[in-house]
């Protein structure tokens, strides 16, 4: 068997150095001001992005190093969210603060603009990383909705609406982290208003879609993530058995993560190889891209550097035709 | 015995005199609590840090001598020495092991990280500074010890895997690899770690012992091994267990918890409590209900004391809290009176006045149901 694959990105954020995490709690503390720490973090997002472009990596993340969670730009920003109670970050000993939803969202600021290093990233077909809606209303404490539906379908509006303020320089690729999507099966309203809300997000943006379905069993989204308006689906083969999901089609792109990013042992080559075999050997999709399986701040930052530099020279082995 | 016997859960913020900036305010502070905690000789280490001779392990036994003060001048009856001595739980219990290698830091939440290790090959217990601490808390408390040990589940949970995942048999399933892995990292953690240090412990006169499973809850398919591993460590041992579990969903304990071969659950329930008297209904105590419901047999140990507040509880709220849970488990007997968890994030000011009012409370919840 042969595998080709036709990109390569990294599955989500990045850890910060320890020089950037102490200076954050310097600033927690008022020992630093936020400019000085944006400052770091803005020479620690631009070496991201050139170990990325050194390494050949098809999309380029700015590995979001600003964000203290996932979900935080939009709790600290949107009208109608506060932040809520430290809460475990599913079944990781990493904890993120819960946004309550207080009552409808709208957007008054531009929010992405604040935490993204966009001038750094001109000309670079580059990859952002958002919550999928449905994914942002589970982790959510909703006060405010009657009916939850709205409040997925309009984060998802919120999300066109961020991807419009960036003008040019939106990314190409565009990831929607979505544990929610496979911690358990959803039930047929939850699917179709899922898929509504990724039509909401599809119909406004030109860049490729992804969904990231990580730290559960894939499946569990199965088949009707593959119906869904993607341009790609992202797997977990360390929480997902491929032979789970064996036998269906995709007409987009699978993107496997294979490299577990939630543990410091390097995969080799042929592991990572192997594992790709294993779910391309179960699921025909038209292209196959690979990635970590999640997000990287669950290393230290210069572990995180080995398996980024690890998942790159496979790609550069795969794209040489290695069988 | 008594009705609501009060106890601590581990950790202290560290003595002022261990403080990074070893000032006049750090030295009058070690005077004024030498003094309130009637430390004998205290003295003696004000003179030693005005001149500047001490050495640091000098230092550390001062330290454990004033936090068990602290403890039995707030009237506890069982204390310890607050882990003067010790790093944090995570990183104290594994640098004293063989086949493992810190990597750095990791995030926690925000700005919060922890010093997170590597297993490269089989850990072995190498050093074992528990013994040395016990036996120094030993020879000084007045009152009954309970020595606190990270037990192997969480030290596993919050460590990388470079080596069991590395040697597990090639499957067709990661999913299937890594649960082996994991299996065999939590056993060996628990065999060649955790209980050698128990049974030193033990060996050297402790009774009393609490195993911390912070993790224990994180996977909720691996609740059943971490009981498992826990059953392992105490196996065949003379002793007195508590297992301490804290910010968890308790719901995800049952039915594994029922074979625990544990004494006592230490849980924190004052973090999700209100602050309002009453004894008829409390929303921290919930989750006493699911022990009921289970007909769990070991004695639990509610928090009445949120560790991540200085509000002071008042006695009548540690009181309220007390009776609610009692009447939740229909036993007063069962209730031991605690904190939710170590006060290591607390100055010791605020420490010391929240377990004087756990044992106030205490006192005040026992005459209510002795009346009654």
């Amino acid at each position: 068997m042969v595998l080709e694959v036709d990109a390569c990105h990294l599955g989500g954020v990045m850890p910060r150095s320890e020089e950037l995490i102490m200076a954050f709690r310097r600033l927690a503390e008022g020992r630093e001001s936020y400019d000085s720490v944006v400052g770091l973090a803005r020479r620690e997002a631009s070496a991201v992005i050139e170990m990325q472009r050194r390494l050949g990596m098809t999309y380029i993340a700015e590995g979001q190093l600003l964000w203290h969670d996932i979900l935080r730009p939009f709790a600290e920003h949107l009208e109608g969210v506060k932040l809520g109670p430290l809460t475990r970050w599913f079944d990781n000993n990493l904890f993120y603060k819960r946004p309550i939803i207080v009552s409808n969202l709208s957007r008054t600021t531009r929010i992405l603009e604040k935490y993204v290093f966009t001038d750094l990233l001109k000309e670079i077909n580059w990859k952002l990383i958002l919550p999928e809606p449905y994914t942002f209303y589970s982790l959510s404490i909703n006060q405010s909705y009657n009916r939850w539906e709205d409040l997925v379908l309009d984060f998802a509006e919120i999300i066109v609406e961020e991807l419009r303020s960036l003008e040019g320089s939106g990314p190409a690729l565009l990831q929607l982290s979505a544990p929610s999507l496979v911690e358990n099966r959803l039930d047929i309203d939850q699917v179709e208003t899922v898929k509504e809300a990724l039509r909401v997000i599809k119909n406004g943006f030109s860049g490729l879609l992804m969904v990231h379905l990580f730290f559960h069993d894939a499946s569990n989204a199965f088949p009707w993530i593959l119906d869904a308006p993607l341009d790609i689906v992202g797997i977990d083969p360390f929480s997902t058995d491929p032979g789970e999901i064996r036998g269906y089609s995709f007409e987009g792109a699978l993107a496997v993560g294979c490299i577990d990013a939630r543990n410091s042992y390097v995969e080799s080559n042929e592991e990572i190889v192997a594992i790709l075999s294993s779910v391309v050997e179960c699921v025909n999709a038209k292209s196959y891209h690979l990635t970590t399986n999640t997000d990287l701040e669950y290393l230290p930052r210069r572990v995180a550097d080995a398996k980024v530099e690890r998942l790159a020279v496979a790609y550069r082995l795969l794209r040489g035709g290695m069988s | 015995m008594k009705l609501f016997p009060t106890q601590e859960v581990g950790s202290l913020m560290r003595a002022p005199f261990l403080r990074k900036r070893l000032d006049e305010i750090a030295i009058s502070e070690a005077e004024y609590w030498g003094r309130v905690l009637g430390v004998e000789g205290f003295e003696v280490l004000v003179d030693k840090l005005r001149r500047k001779e001490y050495t640091q392990e000098e230092l550390r036994d001062w330290a454990s001598l004033y936090a068990i003060r602290l403890h039995e001048a707030a009237g506890l009856d069982v204390v310890w020495d607050g882990e003067q001595k010790r790093v944090e739980m995570y990183e104290h219990a594994l640098r004293q092991v063989r086949g493992v290698e810190f990597l750095g830091k990791v995030k926690v939440w925000d700005a919060e990280t922890y010093n997170k290790a590597a297993i490269r090959s089989k850990p072995l217990l190498v050093e074992n500074s528990y013994v040395s601490e016990f036996l120094f808390a030993k020879k000084h408390a007045r009152r009954e010890l309970k020595v606190p040990i990270t037990g192997p589940y969480t030290l596993s949970d919050w460590s990388f895997d470079e080596y069991y995942i590395a040697k597990a048999r090639p499957t067709e399933s990661l999913v299937e690899k890594k649960r082996e892995a994991k299996r065999e990292m939590v056993f060996d953690l628990a065999k060649e770690v955790v209980r050698p240090v128990v049974l030193s412990l033990v060996e050297n006169g402790a009774y009393r012992i609490q195993i911390d499973e912070p993790a224990a809850t994180t996977k909720p398919g691996e609740v059943g091994l971490f009981v498992e591993a826990f059953n392992e460590v105490v196996k065949g041992i003379n002793a007195r267990f508590t297992i301490h579990i804290c910010y968890s969903d308790y719901r995800l304990l049952f039915p594994h918890i029922l074979e625990a071969k544990t004494h006592e659950l230490s849980i924190e329930c004052a973090n999700r409590d209100t602050v309002r008297l009453g004894q008829s209904e409390r929303i921290g105590y919930e989750a006493l209900r699911l022990f009921r419901e289970y007909s769990a047999n070991f004695m639990i140990a509610p928090g009445v004391i949120d560790v991540h507040s200085d509000y002071i509880e008042p006695p009548e709220l540690v009181r309220d809290r007390l009776i609610f849970a009692a009447r939740v488990l229909d036993d007063p007997s069962r209730i031991i009176a605690c904190n939710d968890c170590g006060l290591r994030t607390r100055r010791w000011d605020v420490a010391f006045k929240k377990e004087k009012s756990l044992v106030l409370g205490a006192s005040l919840a026992r005459g209510a149901i002795e009346r009654s």
